[in-house]
């Protein structure tokens, strides 16, 4: 998918664990893995703005748009 | 909440009306099977059966009667009247509506039994429903015809069957309708 999720970049930068992030959002561990890997085919309005502001970030710095050949090239 | 214990409500009773189908046609294949047997074991006990509209086409069989003393019609033959070759076609076809009937119920009973363990839109719910359509198509090829050959006069009647082939057609419908439901519900679960 042209939609890349660097949630774990984010966390990385932040140093918070998954685990801390789901359960102050209000989402499983395993909904937030789907996010994270680019399992999930969507996400909320309200997800996003929660994670936002947990991570103190931009939606931007989140998702990020990449053409097919740059995702295929990066694999 | 109350329409979600009606819809149970309903649910529990469908599944009820299921089983009872279910039983009615082991029972009627049991009948069936006891028939080919006792009939071969005592033939005579069959000289009193008349048979009258068990070649018309059709879902199902029907038309035999006991009958002691005269006919009740003027076109009714006695069951030792045929032969073999047409007894055990009748019976055949009997017993190939009375499996379809039993093996449509249950495929209907287990897409109850999801519905009723909310996974409504179950991949297994699409399978279910293309097996039924397949199913009402071989009720409507043998629904399409039947035959008889009495004392070398051979007879044969044709018949479009609208129920089977409705049957068909609603399930290949439905089975589309839920393999939407699937879809969307397969998004659902993604979207975090």
């Amino acid at each position: 998918m042209s939609i890349v999720v660097n949630l774990d970049v984010m966390l990385a930068k932040r140093k918070m664990k998954s685990k801390d992030l789901a359960a102050k959002i209000g989402i499983t561990v395993s909904n937030l893995s789907l996010l994270k890997t680019g399992k999930a085919r969507g996400i909320r309005f309200n997800t996003l703005e929660a994670i936002c502001r947990e991570l103190n970030c931009q939606p931007g710095d989140i998702l990020e748009y990449r053409s097919d050949d740059e995702v295929h090239e990066n694999d | 909440m109350l329409c979600q214990m009606i819809q149970n409500r309903v649910i529990k009773i469908a599944l009820k009306i299921s089983k009872l189908i279910l039983g009615i046609c082991v029972l009627a294949g049991v009948a069936f099977v006891g028939f080919v047997i006792h009939w071969h074991m005592s033939p005579k006990s069959y000289e009193a059966v008349e048979v009258s509209q068990v070649f018309k086409p059709g879902f199902g069989v029907n038309g035999f009667h006991w009958v002691l003393g005269k006919k009740a019609s003027a076109q009714g033959l006695w069951l030792s009247d045929l032969s073999p070759l047409m007894i055990y076609w009748l019976l055949l076809r009997g017993l190939i509506f009375i499996v379809l009937s039993f093996l449509i119920t249950q495929a209907f009973q287990r897409i109850l039994v999801s519905i009723h363990s909310i996974e409504t839109f179950h991949q297994n719910n699409v399978k279910q429903f293309k097996i039924i359509a397949q199913y009402g198509l071989i009720a409507f090829f043998f629904s399409f015809f039947n035959f008889s050959y009495i004392q070398g006069e051979f007879d044969i009647n044709f018949h479009l069957a609208t129920a089977p082939l409705l049957l068909t057609i609603s399930s290949y419908v439905l089975a589309e309708v839920f393999r939407e439901g699937n879809k969307l519900s397969e998004d659902q679960k993604l979207m975090i």
